[in-house]
């Protein structure tokens, strides 16, 4: 798999935690896959909407992928509880074209940006880095502007 | 087309030229719309089908060069080329309706067709300018409603600085719906949307540019560098909006950019297309009232195949009169026949019948004015580009049906004060602001029906007609004299731009901005019967009104007798009838008037104009007719009664006087004229106004030629 320029946080120069939420253990393995290419680090998994919300408390992570279909709660209420519980937890929808309205719904719910599935490497390093914002920085340009702080 | 009979491949041609004409007219509408929202996806498609059906059309009956320009004008019609050249395309797409215009009367006259060069060069100017295919040079118009505009002055001056924001979605993301969520959540959280264009976009509808007015107090490289958002926003561009002044001044220079383009296009084939159309539009038969394009209800038949029927009820209308007249006969030579009662109620029913069918014929005749009507929006849009101005239009009553062939004779004396309306009518939008008024101006087009009559409305918002320079202009040419122009109300006054003076024309339009062509206009509404006014208010506009028959065909008249023979005028003219004698008429400034109730009414005495005519009796009945807003009276011997009367033409060379808008058969035999009142009241109104002219007028007598 492609390499990317490692994305840290901007505060300590640790790698990105990441919350991943599906209920295919296939497409975790993919994203972890993914998640190690940008320098990140799986903090936790959840395959249903129960335990991504607990995950998300006992975790405490950066950034959450969520899937939108999953047995037990959706991930629009999951991603809906979670943002009432921590108003910034900045959580990604995955999902597929067809599931525009669960989309729109989960982005009036607090969610921060949409990956399609298949998801590619590339697009989601970019949303990952463009959710993060200021809190996330690319580690070599970091790492230059770190000795001073 | 040759394995078609040639008869068959004429009725083809002709079905072509019908649809061709609607296709057109359809593109025109769309072009309007495309400019109004570019970048609509939507109605690019929709000019898409039309350019597509025009193609298919044209190249069925083995029109090459037109199938041909219209699949390259197809090339274009992309919804990617409407997001990122909206404008330039609905320019494009404007012109090709002119030229196609051209080429189908060409056609129609089987003439060469115009060259369609111009227009393959705009389309290839438009493909070759740089990323016209890629979303990296769109366009953002950043025009926002009034609404929205004082919104965004609220917001700044509440101190926030206020962004026109326009994001080019990615093609490359297909959940459209989401994205504009997405964008929409980045734009609140950054501060206040403001606006939002297009307003109504839905996950289905939404364009691939989309512009917002955002309130917000980051600055402008964060807010860019938030609404980068990846994989749904492919390009940002963000503009301080700054209240009125400094915006106007940029979109001015944009526009007059695309304005040059235009007229390098329009230059080469521009005035002897409109009237092409409009002669077409003469010629072509019966329209569908409705731009709908299921025609599974309508039928489409000939214009002539109805006149001919409506010329049948005609005579049946005569023969229902004479036959009145025979069973009235009968009926004094054998009063008390039980056959006569018998007959009576036959002809009751028969009549009623009749009035039935004549209905009936007239509606089939009739057509909703939009027909007219929306040739304009165009026109409208051109000469206000073509002199600078703001103007949008407004259309009410567009379903008052009309008799065809009244509407389209109309067609250009309408396009005349359309034209006048927004050319000299409007003013620029610099005097409107100093006038206090809004910048754009509007130019009202309004049909509706009055008793017997409909009345078409021209109004426009703007200076007014210059009353005193109008008069002055009629003096110094010698329509009327400074003495009698003191007499004249302002309503007499304002009618002197129909004044025709030939040699005058010209310069009125330079002092009043009214005038070519006026008298065309008047004639015009003559020949159909019908009467035009002003109302004209300084600083506030001027309406033109328009009058005119339901139809042509028939008429209620009234009949009355001067000298030996009959004459008839319309009855919807007449306002009332008196008794006077010869001691009641006075002469008050060279001119016989007739004093009643308070009011001093115009004598015109019919007789003058038939040989013998002076009756010898001192009393005699003042019809009172109307015409406009001036009332006049005709002299008359005796009256004859009240007729439907079925015009029937008379041949230019029988009776060479406009004097007489026709003729028709009375019951008995008896051959009526029905007076061209407009002419009579003008040609013996003016013999007054001016007594040189009245050796002329005599020689020219109906009598004579009669």
């Amino acid at each position: 798999m492609e390499q990317f320029t490692p994305l840290v946080r901007s505060k300590d120069q640790r790698p990105i935690r990441y919350l991943v939420v599906d209920d295919s253990i296939f497409a975790r393995k993919n994203l972890a896959k993914m998640i190690e290419s940008f320098g990140g680090q799986v903090a936790g998994e959840a395959g249903d909407g129960c335990t991504a919300i607990a995950e998300y408390t006992r975790t405490q992570p950066d950034i959450v992928l969520m899937d939108i279909t999953m047995p037990q709660m959706e991930g629009i209420e999951a991603a809906e509880r979670i943002v009432r519980q921590s108003p910034d937890a900045r959580i990604v929808m995955v999902s597929s074209v067809g599931y525009q309205e669960n989309i729109i719904a989960a982005l009036q719910k607090g969610a921060r940006h949409f990956v399609q599935k298949p998801v590619k490497p590339e697009v989601l390093y970019e949303v990952v880095k463009y959710v993060l914002g200021d809190s996330a920085a690319a580690s070599a340009a970091q790492a230059a502007a770190g000795v001073t702080p | 087309m040759s394995f078609f009979s040639d008869e068959r491949a004429a009725e083809l041609r002709q079905l072509f030229f019908e649809s061709a004409q609607e296709l057109l007219q359809a593109l025109n509408d769309q072009g309007l719309q495309l400019e109004q929202h570019p970048g609509d996806t939507e109605i690019v498609r929709g000019i898409r089908r039309t350019v597509h059906t025009l193609k298919g059309d044209s190249a069925a009956c083995g029109y090459r060069e037109l199938s041909e320009l219209s699949h390259t004008l197809e090339d274009v019609l992309t919804p990617e080329m409407a997001a990122a050249k909206g404008n330039a395309l609905a320019e494009i797409v404007l012109s090709a309706a002119d030229m196609f215009d051209a080429m189908l009367a060409a056609y129609r006259g089987n003439l060469q067709p115009p060259d369609g060069d111009p227009l393959r060069k705009m389309v290839a100017e438009l493909l070759a300018s740089p990323n016209a295919n890629s979303s990296a040079d769109f366009k953002p118009r950043f025009e926002w409603s009034e609404y929205d505009r004082a919104r965004m002055n609220d917001a700044i001056n509440r101190g926030r600085p206020v962004y026109s924001v326009a994001v080019c979605v990615d093609p490359q993301c297909p959940m459209r719906g989401a994205a504009l969520q997405l964008i929409q959540n980045v734009l609140q959280q950054a501060g206040t949307v403001l606006a939002q264009h297009p307003e109504d976009a839905t996950p289905n509808t939404m364009p691939d540019v989309m512009e917002f007015a955002v309130a917000t107090s980051l600055p402008p490289q964060t807010l860019e560098q938030k609404l980068h958002i990846p994989a749904v926003v492919s390009r940002v561009v963000i503009a301080l909006w700054e209240p009125v002044a400094a915006i106007l001044e940029d979109e001015d220079d944009e526009d007059s950019e695309t304005e040059q383009d235009v007229l390098g296009i329009t230059e080469s084939e521009p005035t002897p297309l409109a009237t092409g159309t409009n002669l077409e539009a003469k010629q072509s038969v019966t329209k569908r009232p409705s731009t709908s394009t299921n025609g599974s209800d309508t039928l489409r038949v000939d214009a002539e195949r109805i006149d001919a029927v409506m010329n049948l009820v005609g005579e049946l209308i005569i023969g229902k009169s004479m036959l009145y007249q025979s069973i009235s006969e009968f009926g004094r030579r054998f009063p008390k026949d039980p056959l006569r009662t018998q007959l009576l109620d036959t002809m009751a029913q028969q009549s009623q019948v009749l009035n039935a069918l004549q209905r009936s014929v007239m509606k089939i005749r009739m057509v909703p004015v939009d027909q007219l009507f929306r040739r304009f929006p165009r026109l409208v849009r051109d000469t206000a580009k073509a002199c600078g101005k703001d103007i949008v239009m407004t259309v009410s009553g567009a379903d008052t049906d009309l008799d065809k062939g009244i509407l389209d004779a109309l067609a250009e004396p309408l396009a005349h004060l359309v034209r006048n309306a927004a050319d000299h009518g409007i003013e620029t939008p610099q005097e409107r602001i100093a006038a206090g008024k809004q910048a754009q101006g509007i130019i009202r087009l309004n049909a509706y029906h009055q008793a017997n009559h409909v009345v078409l409305e021209v109004t426009d918002d703007g200076r007014g007609l210059n009353i005193e320079r109008v008069v002055a202009k009629a003096i110094e040419n010698g329509v009327i004299t400074a003495e009698q122009a003191s007499r004249l109300n302002d309503a007499e006054k304002a009618e002197l731009v129909f004044e025709s003076g030939v040699t005058t024309a010209e310069r009125v339009t330079e002092i009043s901005g009214r005038g070519v062509g006026m008298d065309v206009v008047r004639n015009t509404l003559a020949r159909l019967k019908g009467t035009i006014t002003i109302d004209s208010a300084p600083g506030v506009g001027t309406t033109f009104r328009l009058t005119l028959p339901l139809t042509l065909a028939i008429i209620k008249a009234l009949l009355f007798r001067v000298g030996t023979r009959i004459f008839a005028v319309p009855l919807s003219s007449v306002i009332e009838i008196t008794r006077a004698t010869e001691q009641s008429v006075h002469i008050v400034d060279n001119a016989e008037v007739l004093r009643l109730r308070e009011q001093l009414i115009t004598l015109v005495r019919v007789s003058e104009l038939v040989p013998g005519g002076q009756g010898t009796s001192n009393k005699f009945f003042i019809v009172i007719v109307g015409l406009g807003d001036r009332k006049f009276g005709l002299v008359v011997n005796r009256l004859v009664g009240e007729e439907e009367l079925v015009i029937k033409a008379i041949q230019d060379n029988l009776v060479s006087t406009e004097l007489v808008s026709g003729a028709s058969i009375l019951g008995d035999g008896t051959v009526v004229l029905i007076l061209n009142l407009t002419a009579v009241v003008e040609r013996l109104g003016r013999m007054r106004l001016s007594p040189a002219a009245q050796t002329p007028v005599k020689a020219e007598g109906i009598g004579a030629s009669a």
